[in-house]
């Protein structure tokens, strides 16, 4: 390039020196070498699917929608639900939120499972390949949803059965319509039947059943969830006029209930005494009461719920118990009484002398679930090809945590139906974390080099507000700021030349991920 | 999606590994963007500095173009001799750029630059500032900051007088563009070097580059330095035109406190709180002055 026949005139007529510096390997003076390492991001050390949160936000910022959903379902194959439905733990611990917003995570997820609901073509997207395992699984709400998803993507056949005539669990008979678009959920189910998975409806599974399952199939997943609302134990529950919480809930999804009258009181303070109070209020109910033995601080519902419940005109009432119920045949008011104030964990206190009594109609009960797992399988634990799932195991939880759970029970499964046979290797499913990997600070972030700027609308406006924490987003950071020319910048990929790197650890201090760190290499040449 | 602080470069380099400069010099990446703005037909003519290392021991280059090292006070009138050379040889493309410290510009360089600044000689007189003498080992130069250590300012008796202002002394000579930049915004500082060749006449770049070994700072931080330099509004970005006309290319988005940028570096250790102040009223009012340079 220097002696280019094409300028005559260059270079001048004086001596040059020949010798590049390159021969030079400075990397010999070096004391620490700089190493890419992905770290966990802080939303994923926190996301109950695990989910890697920073990889398919860097494809929605490139705009590549395909590739976005491919890295989510290695997590969550159903972004859509996730987006409308999540609590967002993720976005609690956003790194941008020490800057200036956090990222609307679950919007931009939501995005990607509309994207996925859009372009489905109905054509199988796994690769023809014969079914030689069948697997049964008892439930269809997220966490069978989630199995059979896994299960079906590696070459598993799956049969679903569900003991109410519709499909989703409580994503369908538990989560308000307005929270969860039904649409949305009939999408993903056609989309699965679309798959290859069998889901029969109407089909409840008794003790009796399960050894006809077992001859059956090759494996069974119960995934039964936990939706006996819990007794109160009180005088008078079986009045009639008493429900649980959850019942009540599927009572109006199924259309078995129609209206509410009256005045109701719920007696619960998680998500389903909200959800089913608020119901009951866009039901038709005159007045809705909702009963908290705690203060509100401890309330385990989403600050969310609770503050839609006020604003649709939910009354709360904390630091109360209902001792009795009282009426006839059916209720007609209960006798309650104050609390000292608790910790969650704590003894309730009743306060001497502050009953009081409230007229109602009718007693919503959301104090709890439990699950009929050990009605349905008295063996389980026990028998090695009997698996459980969700809410069945964990007690009540969420959605996230459901799909996970399915996710896992579908990588345990496999590995135990088909051990040593290669997974399908056109995709990949995430496998859990440990609990030891390295999360990302805020401190070990560049977030200098970036303007501060509240969120956008638009999806991948936004999704290019993540800071990606703890994977290179290939930005080439680290190959500007080095003054020894000591990372490929042609190669895209940005690698450290360590013949010339010195070590002087601009590319870490610089990085705007915190991906990479100083660490003693001890290399063979030394 | 970053700030206008790191912009899209081509990737092809006309600066090669295995130079001698120290592990985190902000010098050498100075030089490294200079080279991707100006390629290779270029006459760099070096004067006695850190550079005159860092660009190759014979027979070694690190430069992929010609390079020609001069003495000391004489930077700017090799440089336009060397332009005059070329021209008289027939080439009127190749242009030439001085390279020269803070010590062979501020310093003992001046007498030459303003010679050349009036004759408003064709040349790109680049200074790339460490504050002081560093290839010698940190002598004080009149670009060592108020408070500063040095080996000619020793603890306790740091230096007492303020840096010289060389962007007023090059607007007053009235030279068609002098512009100040910095390693951490290597954005603006390709464009300045862009929009220098593309000028006639004399042109005059004070790049603001940390040295870790003088200034005692940790060598991964030369970048953050340079852009603390900036946030703190001690080393405006900022261009003048024809020696009138002044713009701030970068406004700070907020007030970033000078301890920020002083307290990574133990030449300024010994600064006790009184004189931090001090150095930040002087920052405020070297600010508000340059704002209404700008506003004219
Ligand atoms: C009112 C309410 C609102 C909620 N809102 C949210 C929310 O907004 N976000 C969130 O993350 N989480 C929410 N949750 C929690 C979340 O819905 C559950 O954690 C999750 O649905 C559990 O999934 P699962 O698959 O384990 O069980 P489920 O969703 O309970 O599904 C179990 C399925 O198994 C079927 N089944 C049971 N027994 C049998 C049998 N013997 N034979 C055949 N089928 C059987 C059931 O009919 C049901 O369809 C809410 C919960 C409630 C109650
Ligand atoms: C006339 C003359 N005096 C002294 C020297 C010794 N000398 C070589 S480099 C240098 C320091 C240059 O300082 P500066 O210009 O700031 O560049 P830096 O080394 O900091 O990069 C000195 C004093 C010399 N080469 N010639
Ligand atoms: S002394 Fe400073 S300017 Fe000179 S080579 Fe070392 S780091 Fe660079
Ligand atoms: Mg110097």
């Amino acid at each position: 390039m220097l002696y280019s026949n094409e300028n005559k005139n260059f270079p001048p007529p004086i001596s040059v020196e020949t010798v590049s510096t390159r021969v030079n390997k400075t990397g010999l003076w070096r004391f620490l070498t700089p190493v890419r390492k992905e770290k966990i991001s802080p939303c994923r050390s926190h996301c109950p699917l695990e989910s890697g949160i920073p990889r398919w936000m860097n494809k929605v910022k490139e705009g590549n929608w395909e590739e976005a959903w491919q890295i989510m379902r290695e997590y969550n194959p159903f972004p859509a639900i996730i987006g409308y439905v999540c609590y967002q733990f993720c976005v609690e611990k956003c790194s941008r939120a020490l800057y200036d917003e956090p990222i609307a995570i679950g919007e931009v997820e939501k995005e990607i499972g509309l994207w996925r609901h859009k372009n489905y073509e109905h054509k199988n997207s796994i690769p023809e390949r014969e079914k030689s395992k069948k697997v049964v699984i008892v439930g269809s709400g997220p966490a069978g949803l989630s199995c059979a998803f896994y299960l079906n993507m590696l070459g598993v056949s799956v049969t679903i059965l569900e003991k109410l005539p519709v499909a989703g669990g409580l994503l369908a008979t538990g989560i308000p319509e307005y929270r969860l678009p039904r649409d949305i959920l009939k999408k993903e189910l056609e989309i699965l039947k679309a798959e290859g998975i069998v889901i029969k409806t109407d089909y409840e599974v008794g003790k009796d059943d399960l050894p006809n399952l077992q001859d059956n199939f090759d494996a069974v997943l119960l995934a039964v969830g936990a939706q006996e609302s819990k007794p109160l134990r009180i005088k008078g529950e079986d009045l009639s006029g008493v429900t649980g919480g959850v019942e009540f809930l599927r009572d109006l999804h199924l259309g078995k209930l129609k209206e509410v009258e009256g005045r109701v009181i719920v007696i619960g303070g998680g998500n389903a005494a909200v959800d089913a109070a608020c119901a009951a209020k866009r039901n038709g109910a005159e007045e809705v009461t909702l009963l908290y033995r705690r203060g509100e601080e401890e309330m385990p519902a989403h600050p969310h719920e609770i503050k839609a419940a006020v604003e649709a005109g939910v009354n709360f009432i904390f630091q109360t118990v209902v001792e009795e119920i009282i009426g006839e045949s059916k209720v007609q008011k209960v006798r309650a009484g104050k609390t000292a104030l608790s910790c969650r964990g704590e003894e309730i206190n009743v306060l001497a002398g502050t009953e009081f009594y409230l007229d109602c109609n009718l007693i919503i009960a959301a104090a709890g679930q439990e699950s009929k797992l050990s009605e349905v399988a008295p063996s389980f634990p026990g028998e090695p090809l009997i698996f459980a799932a969700g809410d069945a195991v964990s007690g009540p939880s969420t959605v996230a945590g459901a799909i996970f759970s399915g996710r896992e029970a579908a990588l345990n499964l496999f590995s135990m139906l088909e051990h040593g046979k290669e997974s399908n290797e056109s995709f990949q499913i995430a496998s859990p974390l440990n609990g030891k990997e390295e999360i990302v600070s805020f401190e070990s972030l560049n977030s200098t080099l970036y303007s501060r700027q509240k969120r956008f609308d638009q999806p991948q406006e936004e999704a290019g507000r993540c800071f990606n924490c703890g994977l290179c987003s290939k930005c080439g950071v680290c190959w500007i700021f080095c003054p020894d020319l000591s990372v490929d910048g042609l190669s895209g990929d940005f690698e450290f030349l360590l013949d010339y790197c010195k070590g002087c650890g601009i590319c870490v201090t610089e990085c705007p991920t915190g991906v990479l760190t100083m660490e003693e290499v001890v290399s063979d040449e030394a | 999606m970053f700030n206008t602080q790191v912009g899209d470069f081509s990737r092809e380099e006309f600066m090669s590994s295995g130079h001698n400069a120290c592990a985190g010099c902000g010098p050498a990446l100075a030089v490294r963007f200079l080279m991707k703005a100006m390629g290779p037909r270029v006459v760099v003519v070096i004067t006695a500095s850190c550079w005159s290392i860092i660009s190759g021991v014979v027979p070694l280059r690190s430069l992929e173009t010609v390079v020609m090292h001069c003495p000391f006070p004489s930077a700017a009138a090799t440089g336009s001799g060397v332009k005059k050379g070329l021209e008289a040889l027939g080439d009127l493309q190749t242009q030439v750029v001085v390279l020269a410290g803070d010590g062979g510009t501020f310093d003992i360089g001046l007498q030459g630059l303003s010679g050349a600044a009036e004759r408003n000689e064709d040349i790109l007189f680049v200074c790339y500032d460490n504050e002081a003498y560093m290839n010698t080992g940190m002598q004080k130069s009149s670009a060592t900051p108020y408070g500063s250590r040095s080996t000619t300012t020793p603890d306790p008796m740091l230096k007492t007088n303020p840096k010289k202002d060389i962007m007023k002394i090059m607007a007053a000579h009235r030279i068609p563009y002098a512009a100040t930049a910095t390693i951490a915004f290597p954005e603006d500082l390709i464009s300045k070097f862009k929009r220098a060749l593309e000028t006639k006449g004399l042109r005059f770049l004070h790049l603001f580059t940390p040295c870790p070994q003088g200034w005692g700072s940790p060598t991964d931080k030369t970048v953050e330095l340079s852009r603390l330099a900036v946030m703190t509004r001690l080393f405006p970005l900022i261009e003048v035109e024809d020696g009138e006309k002044y713009t701030i290319n970068y406004l700070p988005e907020e007030h970033v406190p000078i301890e920020k940028y002083l307290n990574p570096q133990r030449r300024f250790r010994s600064l006790d709180q009184e004189e931090v102040a001090l150095i930040q009223e002087q920052v405020n009012r070297d600010w508000e002055k340059m704002c209404k340079l700008t506003a004219q």
